[in-house]
């Protein structure tokens, strides 16, 4: 198999470009998806707690 | 925009202005949405450079931090203005290498010294768990880094390796 050129990852127009996006609009995203992690923090915490009680049957349908 | 992170920035800058703490790096995860697009994380690194003669290793600035009404702790991190902040003293020459090079970002007017973007892709190789190996590939298809600049970092801190191994498994997908 031949291996890509992984010297066409390098940027063509300079060494550090512009992002994107702004920092403060990915900053922004990142607040909400933390935010959003401390809220569901709670539910994950209860399926793990389902699951190794062998509260949570799974069940694969192959039809 | 009403950033909680730029006010977190913000202390960081009042720490090093006071003389609490050196200067900073941010690096993990927020370090890498200064280049990749966003994903979720819940701390903020930073690399800090600690005194040689320090035969204990404390967090530096932790009693002007708790002074200042900081005395929350959460995930191994201090939370300054809504996020734990993980303070990482420099451990090995990559790391220092990363903080000396680090460059300042301007967030919305608030200065953020922020590591390179191939220091960051350096460490992610070096630490090897599969979300560094994940944000790695983001680096590199968002062609968010140069590679010869990488490759000159890696070369110099013995991870070629571990390039070289993350590559083949990229020519296998």
């Amino acid at each position: 198999m031949t291996k890509p050129n992984h010297k066409s990852f390098s940027r063509p127009d300079g060494m550090y470009k512009a992002p994107k996006r702004a920092v403060a609009e990915k900053l922004a995203v990142a607040e909400r998806l933390r935010d959003l992690q401390r809220a569901l923090a709670p539910v994950r915490a209860a399926n793990r707690a389902k699951r190794a009680a062998g509260k949570v049957e799974i069940r694969f349908k192959t039809k | 925009m009403s950033l909680q992170s730029k006010q977190t920035f913000a202390v960081l800058n009042q720490m090093v202005a006071d003389g609490v703490i050196e200067n900073y790096a941010v690096a993990g995860a927020i370090g890498a949405m200064f280049y990749v697009e966003p994903f979720s994380t819940e701390d903020l690194d930073v690399f800090v450079l600690m005194p040689e003669d320090q035969a204990v290793l404390e967090i530096p600035g932790l009693d002007y931090l708790k002074s200042r009404g900081y005395t929350e702790w959460r995930k191994e991190g201090i939370v300054i203005e809504g996020w734990p902040v993980q303070f990482m003293p420099i451990a090995n020459p990559l790391e220092r290498e990363a903080y000396l090079n680090a460059q300042e970002k301007d967030v919305e007017g608030t200065n953020v010294r922020v590591v390179l973007p191939e220091h960051l892709v350096a460490i992610m190789l070096k630490v090897g768990r599969l979300k560094d190996l994940a944000r790695v590939e983001m680096f590199l298809t968002q062609k968010e880094v140069d590679i010869d600049a990488l490759e000159d970092i890696l070369q110099r801190h013995g991870l070629m390796d571990r390039w070289n191994q993350f590559r083949s498994g990229l020519a296998n997908d």
